[in-house]
């Protein structure tokens, strides 16, 4: 496992950088910027706007500031190290003490004298994704840091009910297949499919919120503001889910070991339980992955219709703004998502399906 | 036997471990977000980008800065004119240039210390300093030095020039000269405006010093902003809200009534509408167009003159645009009655020249129109079927004039640009069908995304842009001064130098009248010429709670959060008993007794009638 592990770590690294990259550049092709408005700026103001965010400099720097560790805000590429004693340093004038990034070994302080002016990116590479265009009181950091910890809770809520749902109904149809029971759930898991998520949620709110008022038609704060965007988001889900199940229910149940199962007088729900259920969703636990990825990142239109603050909304306005650093900061985090839960489920499949070995993979 | 098993208690620990952390990270995240509804919700439409004053340029930035911070002035809520806000009083010199202000010894920032000259000069400084980067810097270029001051740059991004150098001055503590490159009649009313909003200096020193690389942010955290409004931010959400509770120390803290305001930040104007009729939110400022004519009816839906127009700029420097014939019969055929009464429909005026409709002691002057023409006048004399007929008829003989129509020269097509919106397109639909019908012109529609719609009219890389224009301040010179030669807003190619030299001798007259009538000269110029084609004046699109008092519209469309209140039951039927027949009475939750302030409060003890808290309704 620990060999997978690490060929899937170097190959993150390579994707990354591949994708911080091309996004870098495609960003930085589309005509507008940041600060275009309805009002047009005066040369001079717009020229000290670019200055502060180093926008004038060529692109291959502004990608290599970005790319970080290092400063390039002092000129030429770099600046000076010093390293001095922090007697020394304390006894300097607080403006000059205040320059420069600083790292302490006992009683030295070395000194980067590369940062002068407005904060410097720290670089992708140490972290830092860098301060935010549009939303100027905050770094990148600080904007995920608090949507996606809301956008994890309504994608918890949605992922639950959609396995839980999604779980049941497609056990139940494999179970009574050919019947009206699994002709009424299969269509409903039709519809589910068919209808986009934020059709559903206008029904919902016209029915929960306006004609029998017993939730709120939209905001975040109490557990009741999740019930509505959360089955609103997972109803999709929990449709597919449904019918993968039901596939892979159906494929196991007519396999030999079954058949044995039932020769040696279990009964039939335990059968399904503990023999078939654990075949069955192999297909869905493959699923999973990119749908918790979809749930998580692709709630942009449930987040809006309900006004929930998660990372939802950043995917598509960070574009429109041209907020260079935030769209490159959820792009990142897409990356990081999709990839990590890709691995867990690779990792999962190792448990549930003993024929597949992962240094085999 | 033995292995598996454990195994399998192994992996179904883990997923029980998983699902309760997910479990307890839901909790969390919801338990971190609970919070007590406000005394009143307001839904701001977006994220603000800073609550840095000096750096901001957006009407959702305003809402937030005028309830926390205070400028020398403040407006009437009413009429927009100047009152004592931190300046109890001021002197101006006889040619309108010297402005002396003396500040209230009782002003106070949040963090005890007085409000002084110095802070506005301190202020005004780092504004005005190139690396501060504040967008709206030209706002304060009226002052003496203050345009080189900003705009010549030494190679380290310093200005060349001191602060000596503008004409700005602590005459002592509570005494601030500022002296004007020219009179500017409405200054009072930029020293009301947030980006001349003072900010605290130790604020932001202290934050330099304990973050010398994070300050930029630092000193704008809730916990450590210093502001001198009469509400202060307790607590800030991205994307989700700003909680404002009331400042203690603002020195008319007495006439405050509201003790916490919630500002949303919901983009979704259907949202935004929901939450309002479910009773969750007190004010939105937009609606949807399409619901419009089910909301004209309620008493809580009265859009007012706001002060802006919509217009289409029109490339001139395209040869076959160039002739001002041609740009005349375009504007001349458009209906807009159509656009107005079937698109935005919420009473917007069908509009004939630059400066938007409303503003006192300006006559807006019209482009010429067919014989019987009555330029900007209500109904049907101005826009109705047979004057528009007229004007339509008018635009074929123009256009045959510059040798273009049956017949002639075909014109080349044309296409008219905007940026996406429903609205927009149907605006646009509207007009390339009249000009199709009325004139045989072929117009194709196309949109692009904002910021690239943006770069496109900037480039002049258009033929007719639809356009914009909202007025900073109330005076017809926020319109005007667009569209002289090469200014970096203008965006048609136009230029004229008698316009030019018009809008410049405005700069320096100090007589009302005489200004007054070189601005309208200018404007006769802009609306003969027509580098742009009028469409219509703007209406305010807000939707208020009936309960809430101290509210009341004017032409900028600027709330002031510090003369709110709640109306008691009693207070609420006076104001209904004034209702037109027209308007129907709609659910108004709140407090049915009210929520005043304690001034307020003292003069309703007095019995001296409804209460005004000072803003006249």
């Amino acid at each position: 496992m620990i060999p997978f592990l690490l060929r899937r770590l170097l190959w993150f690294a390579i994707t990354l950088l591949g994708v911080v990259t091309i996004s870098f550049f495609l960003m930085r092709a589309v005509r507008g910027g940041p600060f275009d408005g309805e009002r047009r700026l005066h040369p001079a103001i717009e020229a000290n706007l670019a200055a502060r965010y180093n926008l004038d400099w060529p692109l291959w720097r502004q990608y290599l500031q970005y790319l970080g560790p290092f400063n390039l805000r002092a000129d030429g590429i770099g600046g000076l190290l010093v390293v001095e004693d922090e007697a020394a340093r304390l006894a300097k004038p607080a403006r000059e003490q205040a320059q420069g990034s600083t790292v302490r070994f006992g009683s030295n302080v070395w000194t980067f004298t590369g940062d002068i002016g407005p904060r410097p990116f720290g670089g992708v590479l140490t972290g830092d994704l860098g301060p935010s265009f549009k939303y100027r009181d905050f770094t990148v950091n600080d904007i995920i840091g608090q949507s996606l910890p809301i956008s994890v809770a309504l994608g918890s809520v949605a992922l639950l009910w959609a396995l839980v749902l999604g779980l049941t109904a497609g056990i139940g149809s494999a179970l009574w297949r050919g019947t009206r029971v699994d002709l009424g759930l299969r269509l409903v898991a039709t519809l589910g499919i068919a209808l986009p998520n934020f059709v559903i949620a206008a029904f919902l709110i016209l029915l929960f919120a306006f004609l029998v008022p017993v939730l709120p038609v939209a905001g975040w704060g109490r557990a009741e503001h999740m019930i509505l965007p959360g089955f609103a988001l997972g109803a999709p889900f929990a449709a597919y889910i449904a019918r993968l199940t039901r596939t892979g229910m159906l494929e196991v149940l007519s396999q030999d070991h079954i058949r044995t199962a039932r020769a040696k007088g279990l009964p039939e729900w335990l059968i399904l339980l503990r023999h078939a259920l654990k075949g069955g969703v192999l297909p869905v636990v493959s699923y999973l992955g990119p749908a918790t990825a979809g749930i998580l990142t692709g709630s942009l239109v449930i987040e809006r219709l309900f006004g929930i603050p998660g990372t939802g909304s950043h995917f598509v306005n960070s574009a429109l703004n041209r907020d260079y650093t935030l769209s490159m900061g959820v792009t990142i985090l897409y990356t990081v998502l999709v990839y990590t839960l890709n691995t867990l489920v690779d990792l999962a499949y190792t448990l549930l399906d003993p024929r597949i070995r992962l240094e085999e993979s | 036997m033995a292995r598996p098993v454990r195994r399998l208690w192994w992996r179904q620990g883990l997923s029980l471990a998983l699902l309760g952390g997910l479990l307890f990270l839901v909790l969390r995240a919801i338990g971190a977000a609970r919070i007590e509804r406000a005394d009143v919700v307001f839904n701001n439409s977006t994220e603000i980008s800073t609550l840095d004053p000096a750096t901001v340029t957006g009407v959702p930035e305003g809402r937030i800065l005028r309830a926390i911070f205070e400028g020398l002035t403040i407006k009437d809520p009413l009429t927009l004119e100047a009152r004592p806000g931190m300046a109890e009083r001021w002197e101006v010199s006889a040619d309108g240039l010297v402005y002396t202000f003396h500040l209230r010894p009782d002003a106070l920032w949040t963090n005890g210390d007085p409000v002084t000259a110095h802070d506005f000069v301190y202020s005004w400084k780092r504004f005005l300093d190139p690396r501060t980067a504040a967008e709206y810097a030209y706002q304060l270029w009226y002052v003496v030095g203050a345009e080189t001051f900003s705009t010549q740059v030494g190679p380290d991004g310093a200005p060349l020039n001191g602060f000596d150098t503008v004409g700005i001055r602590a005459l002592d503590t509570l005494t601030l000269e500022v002296r004007l490159a020219a009179p500017t009649p409405f200054f009072l009313q930029l020293t009301a405006f947030y980006p001349l909003y003072p900010v605290n200096r130790r604020n932001i020193e202290e934050a330099q010093a304990a973050f010398p690389d994070t300050w930029q942010y630092e000193w704008l955290r809730p916990e450590r902003l210093v502001t001198n409004g009469p509400f202060v931010i307790k607590e800030r959400r991205v994307n989700d809200r700003i909680r404002l509770v009331k400042n203690t120390r603002y020195w008319a803290a007495d006439e405050v009534a509201l003790n916490t305001i919630d500002a949303l930040a919901i983009e979704s104007y259907l949202t935004g509408l929901n939450l309002y009729l479910s009773g969750e939110v007190d004010w939105i400022n937009l609606v949807p167009a399409s619901l419009v004519p089910r909301l004209l009816p309620r008493e809580d839906f009265d859009p007012t003159p706001y002060f802006g127009s919509y217009f289409y700029r029109v490339n001139t420097t395209k040869p076959h645009l160039a002739d001002k014939r041609v740009r005349r019969a375009l504007a001349l055929a458009i209906d807009r009655r159509a656009i107005t009464e079937k698109i935005v429909k919420s009473g917007q005026r069908p509009w004939y020249s630059f400066v938007p409709y409303g503003m006192e002691g300006y006559t807006a002057q019209s482009f010429a129109r067919a014989s019987s023409a009555q330029g900007n006048a209500d109904g049907d004399a101005g826009d109705g079927p047979a004057q528009l007929a007229a004007d339509q008829a008018e635009a074929v003989r123009l256009f045959a004039e510059a040798g273009y129509g049956p017949g002639a020269r075909p014109f080349p097509t044309i296409e008219l640009h905007y940026n996406t919106s429903e609205t927009h397109r149907d605006i646009a639909e509207v007009v390339a069908d009249t000009w199709k019908r009325v004139l045989g012109i072929d117009a194709k529609l196309l949109n692009q995304e904002w910021k690239v719609y943006l770069d496109t009219q900037s480039n002049l890389g258009y033929d007719v842009s639809r356009s914009a224009w909202i007025g900073d301040y109330l005076d017809p010179n926020t319109f005007l001064d667009m569209f002289v030669t090469g200014g970096e807003n203008n965006k048609t190619g136009w230029g004229n130098a008698e316009y030019d030299a018009l809008i410049r001798r405005s700069r320096f007259e100090v007589d009302p009248s005489a200004r007054r009538e070189l601005l309208e000269a200018a404007e006769r110029i802009l609306m003969d010429e027509l580098p742009i084609l009028p469409i219509y004046s703007y209406v305010t699109q807000n939707v208020v709670n009936p309960r809430l008092g101290g509210f009341p519209g004017n032409l900028l469309d600027e709330q002031f959060p510090r003369f709110w209140y709640w109306m008691d039951d009693e207070e609420l039927a006076a104001r209904r008993a004034a209702l037109p027949a027209d308007q129907t009475v709609v659910d108004a939750p709140g407090p049915r007794e009210g929520l005043y302030s304690p001034a307020q409060m003292r003069r309703r003890a007095a019995g001296s009638g409804a209460p005004t808290n000072g803003a006249p309704e």
